[in-house]
């Protein structure tokens, strides 16, 4: 499975990093952050996925083609970040390749920014964030930064795979997740995010910007919102409103 | 009798009108999932919002995602039975480079949409609001015709 999607390094990459991963999924609030902080923060492209099981595209930018999933980073932090839907097939094996990826670079901790839908998020001024962790030692890391912990109930798609893959192979992982919008982008959502995982890192992150251009971030990402809800649904994302079965 | 044949006849064609409804619903929400069109039409200077429907036990909600637009002139109205039309301006007229794409010429200077409501409703009793940039229109489902299917 690993073999189907490649990590292809564009230069060497040191080893012992903080790996952010922004992947499509609910309000597209990942996506929407990592790449504000690629842009605050002046990132280069390091690296990319390759992998037939991406859609047949190329991501233009300048005139030259990309990858639609690139790896992100300067000193001390890397970030992955998807410019398109995965397709649903993809998701276990691209999950994988991220994980084995961050296992042979000794990531020293890979925290995923998601989306948490609610259907009231129209009545909520501030998003709050929640997580979850790869281990238990992890949670602390949720529990110092008041992050409230998602305890029991349903994850579903990349955040989801990766998270357990990291727990079965031990490498330190978190999930953060803000409260958003199901079918639109949600760049509040990923202001949030982004606060908390500034405190977590250390780094300022000044999310004015982010705010202040929502309207036309929001209006530029519905396209890659629909496509992704159309993968979504083939991932029955819905049932992360499900009642858990035990609490 | 021939009130019982008469009634029997008057529910089977609203049972098939119900059908019929059902499936041009169906055959429109696949073509709005599957067919690949693009979200903006320069021709007609607009761009489509992402829209949800929720067919509620008492009401339809309608949302749509409304970026960059001016809210006192969102205008909804329905156009048919079970069709629904936005439409409201953009803040200021958007041209297809500001969102990088070089190729084509134009402006879009409105948003527009039309939602396909699959169940029947009181239009009349339409209501709408505007908050966060989510346009969300409720309709009272109409009691009656559908009760008598349920």
């Amino acid at each position: 499975m690993g073999e189907e999607v490649h990590v292809v390094e564009k230069e060497p990459i040191k080893p012992g990093q903080v790996v952010v991963v922004g992947l499509p999924d609910v309000g597209l609030v990942g996506v929407i952050a990592t790449h504000y902080l690629i842009s605050k923060l002046g990132l280069r492209e390091v690296a990319y996925i390759r992998s037939d099981l991406l859609p047949p595209i190329a991501v233009l930018h300048g005139g030259l083609p990309h990858s639609p999933v690139r790896i992100f980073g300067d000193d001390g932090l890397l970030v992955i970040f998807s410019e398109a839907a995965v397709p649903a097939d993809a998701v276990a094996p691209l999950s994988r390749a991220i994980v084995e990826w961050c296992r042979s670079k000794e990531a020293k901790l890979i925290i995923s920014l998601s989306g948490i839908p609610v259907p009231n998020r129209q009545d909520i001024e501030e998003p709050s964030v929640f997580g979850a962790a790869s281990l238990p030692e992890t949670l602390e890391v949720l529990r110092k930064h008041d992050v409230g912990i998602l305890e029991s109930g349903i994850m579903v798609g990349p955040y989801a795979l990766i998270l357990r893959y990291c727990a079965e192979a031990k490498i330190p992982a978190l999930v953060l997740t803000a409260q958003c919008f199901f079918s639109y982008p949600d760049p509040e959502a990923s202001a949030a995010i982004l606060a908390k995982l500034s405190k977590i890192l250390g780094i300022e992150i000044d999310t004015e910007e982010l705010i202040r251009k929502g309207e036309e971030i929001r209006l530029r990402a519905r396209d890659i919102m629909r496509r992704t809800q159309m993968e979504l649904a083939k991932m029955r994302k819905a049932q992360e409103l499900d009642i858990p079965l035990y609490a | 009798m021939s009130w019982y044949r008469e009634r029997r006849r008057s529910l089977l064609r609203m049972l098939l009108e119900y059908v019929e409804e059902l499936e041009r619903a169906a055959e429109e929400a696949l073509e709005s999932f599957f067919v690949e069109r693009p979200a903006w039409d320069v021709r007609r200077s607009c761009i489509e919002p992402l829209m949800d429907v929720f067919i509620g036990p008492d009401e339809v909600i309608i949302t749509m995602d409304m970026p960059l637009v001016k809210p006192e002139t969102i205008r909804v109205r329905p156009v048919e039975e079970g069709l629904i039309e936005v439409v409201a301006e953009m803040k200021k007229a958007i041209r297809p480079r500001d969102l990088g794409v070089v190729h084509i010429d134009g402006e879009i200077r409105e948003m527009r949409a039309r939602a396909r409501v699959p169940v029947p409703v009181e239009t009349k009793s339409l209501r709408f609001v505007f908050r966060k940039g989510i346009l969300e229109v409720r309709l009272p489902r109409r009691r009656g015709r559908a009760s008598e299917h349920e």
